[in-house]
């Protein structure tokens, strides 16, 4: 019998096991739960000692089960000895010990206690549970680590495909070719808080020197406003050729991607629509100087230029980037417009105010629609870098979309970045990443599932603002809005849509800029139309409607109510304005803080939120025309997902 | 002849029930009565059998006491309970069944003076 264990009567170190205390635990009170001592007191001979003790010991029972079966063990051989049969014998009849034991230790498990059944059910149904999704979770981490994404498709070109026009046709270059001219410092320097003082002014000089250095630039800009398109494509090698050319190394990035690189295309440079900012802000001091010393042609060319240049930026499939950029150069237009005829009025004869007027009322066909498409492509791109395709428009996320995600995020986000093996600090932290990545991503919806989520939230959210603003139904827009809004959700709901979450802009946001812009462009066009009358008339009119219909088809509607554009005669002086945020007349007093009144959103408010407009720093009117002191600080627009 | 495993299987438990019947035994008792008994056909071996009570006993259908008879050593005695009882009613009907199937195809001999 190899298979016994040694048998040794229990040393010093099992009799420590054995103690009185210890065998009191166990509801004894003497070191009778040892089966050795029952084995080594009943001095049967070899085999039968190592037999029990085998038999025992291998049935991994309680204390107080392998007594019991030590001690029937022991009575049954002395039995044996007693009807004079030989232990060897015993041994060899009692069959194999190890069987005994399985056997033993299965028959007396059944007569354990129910709580004891019920604590091994539960404990055997845990790990097998456990070992299930061990099994599981490997698969899914293999899945998950060994799915790449398709880059099947060019976005750039496709962008640039649709905005393609002769090079004849094009303004971007004859920009370019005038921000080379006018430099960095020059471009960053030029102002209107330059101005804002007037001739008195401590950097007067200086700007109206800077204008005088870059007429060239200033022409070329002008020749520029004159094309049709902006033509400019992105990822352009004409653009790298170009600064390299002229040796200017800070408008165009020597790293800029290319377009037949097909990166990501939301790391596109935007360094045209971006630079148009400079553009529009040199023509505005050209135009503000121009005024001041007299030169109407001058400041109305500047204008006209200003609006031009505005519609050049709608290009087809533009990023909503573009687009704000465009709506925000209008502004200014009419901004400066507004400041022009509030502060030089005689400076624009009847000719050129009337065309200023006519120009103003065909800006983009009279239209002010906002085209979201290239913000489609920038998601569609997002998903073929973050997810495989199964070529039926469907997919998984990939360990490439989590980097990617990351990145995104800007890092914001921890609990992105803590998965993110690439971002991991240290070993440990590269074990959890990996560790964790295929469970969260297992939260992130499909491909699919995502490009439909934003698809329908965009979609709602554009048909919710179409109509007029102040009929706009602002519970179905916030309702919309909650289906992003990545802190409410849970921590398993959160990563599902987190690409919509961080991807979709702000679309509520860009119809209120376009809103206000809109409100912008009438008031011009009221203070235009003002300006002829008080020439005729050698007086205000006590009505904007008087204005109608020679000067003006209608009177424009306040965006907040519907109701006629607001005007009152105050101190000789007309005061074009809107009921703003608070949405009540306030006889044309802006808040204590002015541009509080701007409006936020538009559509009727809750009586919360009305309550709160109408007993803060909101209670006053917008005032639209004279324009506010520039000194105020230009309003935040949070329409781009940063 | 020792009968197969399986067989052993179905047969141990209503054998051990049987000679319980006739009142308690202890282990090597009930070892030495089944194979008498049985002529060595039911001789199970102990690592066998001690499963097998412990078993019925689990199952309620015996019950174990530690008991000195007439001055020997303290012995383990089992002794059928009431389910035990109910339980070899049943298997000893369900086992002649078997055993009239048996002989009815020819497989048993026909009892001496039975009808077969």
């Amino acid at each position: 019998m190899a298979d016994l264990y040694e048998f040794n009567p229990p040393g010093r170190f099992a009799r420590m096991r054995h103690t009185p205390l210890s065998e009191a635990l166990h509801g004894q009170w003497s070191a009778r739960l040892d089966p050795r001592a029952a084995i080594a007191a009943a001095g049967l001979p070899a085999p039968l000692p190592s037999l029990i003790y085998t038999v025992v010991r291998r049935s991994r029972l309680w204390r107080r089960e392998r007594r019991d079966v030590a001690r029937e063990l022991l009575t049954h051989f002395a039995d044996g000895l007693a009807a004079g049969r030989s232990p060897e014998d015993l041994a060899r009849a009692f069959g194999s010990p190890k069987q005994a034991a399985r056997l033993i230790r299965r028959a007396k498990l059944r007569s354990r206690p129910l709580v004891w059944q019920c604590w091994r059910a539960f404990t055997r149904l845990f790990l097998v549970a456990f070992a299930v999704s061990l099994v599981g979770y490997a698969a899914l981490s293999a899945r998950f680590y060994l799915g790449h994404p398709v880059v099947a498709h060019n976005y750039w070109h496709e962008i640039n495909a649709a905005r393609h026009v002769a090079e004849g046709d094009r303004a971007w270059p004859l920009y370019r070719e005038a921000l080379f001219k006018l430099g960095q410092h020059d471009a960053n320097w030029i102002d209107t808080e330059k101005i804002a003082e007037g001739q008195e002014g401590k950097d007067w000089n200086e700007a109206v020197a800077l204008l005088a250095r870059h007429r060239n630039a200033i022409e070329l800009v002008r020749e520029g406003a004159k094309k049709p398109r902006l033509g400019y494509y992105m990822g352009d090698p004409a653009d790298l050729v170009a600064a390299r050319a002229a040796n200017v190394d800070w408008l165009i990035s020597k790293h800029m991607p290319l377009a037949d690189q097909n990166t990501e295309l939301i790391s596109g440079f935007m360094e045209g629509p971006q630079n148009c900012r400079s553009i529009a802000r040199l023509l505005e001091v050209d135009a503000r100087v121009a005024a001041m010393k007299g030169d109407g042609a001058t400041a109305a060319a500047d204008i006209t230029a200003l609006i031009s240049l505005s519609e050049q930026l709608f290009e087809p499939h533009a990023m909503l980037v573009e687009e704000l950029i465009g709506l925000a150069i209008f502004g200014v237009a009419m901004d400066t417009a507004g400041r022009i005829l509030a502060d030089t009025p005689a400076v624009l004869d009847d000719v050129q105010l009337r065309a200023l007027a006519h120009r103003i009322a065909a800006y983009r066909g009279g239209t002010m629609s906002v085209d979201f498409s290239g913000e489609r492509m920038l998601f569609d791109d997002i998903l073929q870098r973050a997810y495989t395709d199964d070529g039926r428009g469907n997919g998984r996320f990939t360990p490439a979309g989590l980097a990617m995600a990351d990145t995104l995020a800007d890092l914001n986000d921890s609990f992105l970045r803590a998965c993110n093996p690439d971002t991991a600090d240290d070993r440990r932290a590269v074990i959890a990443a990996v560790l964790v990545s295929p469970g969260l991503a297992s939260l992130i919806g499909g491909r699919k599932e995502n490009r439909a989520v934003y698809r329908s939230i965009m979609d709602e959210m554009i048909a919710l603002h179409q109509g007029v603003p102040w009929k706009w139904d602002r519970q179905a827009i916030d309702a919309n809005h909650k289906r992003l809004g990545i802190s409410t959700k849970s921590i398993v709901s959160r990563p599902r849509h987190f690409l919509v979450d961080l991807l979709l802009p702000g679309i509520s946001a860009v119809f209120s800029a376009t809103e206000r812009t809109i409100q912008e462009r009438d008031a011009a066009e009221v203070a235009i139309a003002l300006e002829i009358w008080h020439r005729r008339h050698g007086e205000w009119p006590a009505s904007l409607d008087a204005l109608v219909p020679d000067l003006l088809p209608a009177v424009p509607a306040d965006r907040l109510d519907g109701q006629p554009l607001r005007y009152v005669v105050r101190d000789s002086r007309p005061v074009v304005y809107s009921i703003g945020n608070d949405r009540n007349d306030d006889g044309g007093r802006p808040p204590t803080k002015p541009l509080e009144a701007m409006p936020h959103g538009y559509g009727p408010l809750s009586p919360e939120t009305l309550k709160r407009y109408q007993s803060s720093d909101y209670d006053g009117d917008w005032i639209l025309w004279p324009p506010l002191p520039e000194e105020l600080p230009a309003p935040e627009d949070s329409a781009v997902p940063e | 002849m020792r009968v197969e495993r399986e067989m052993m299987r179905g047969a141990g438990p209503v054998a051990v029930l049987k000679l319980l019947e006739s009142g308690s035994k202890y282990g090597y008792e009930l070892v030495e009565t089944l194979a008498r008994a049985s002529n060595g056909v039911l001789d199970m071996g102990q690592s066998t059998l001690y499963p097998l009570l412990y078993n019925l006993e689990a199952q309620g259908l015996v019950r174990a006491e530690w008991r000195e008879v007439n001055g020997a050593r303290p012995r383990k005695y089992y002794a059928l309970t009431a389910k035990g009882k109910k339980r070899l009613a049943h298997d000893v009907a369900q086992w002649q069944a078997v055993a009239q199937a048996m002989r009815a195809l020819g497989v048993l001999q026909p009892a001496l003076g039975g009808t077969g």
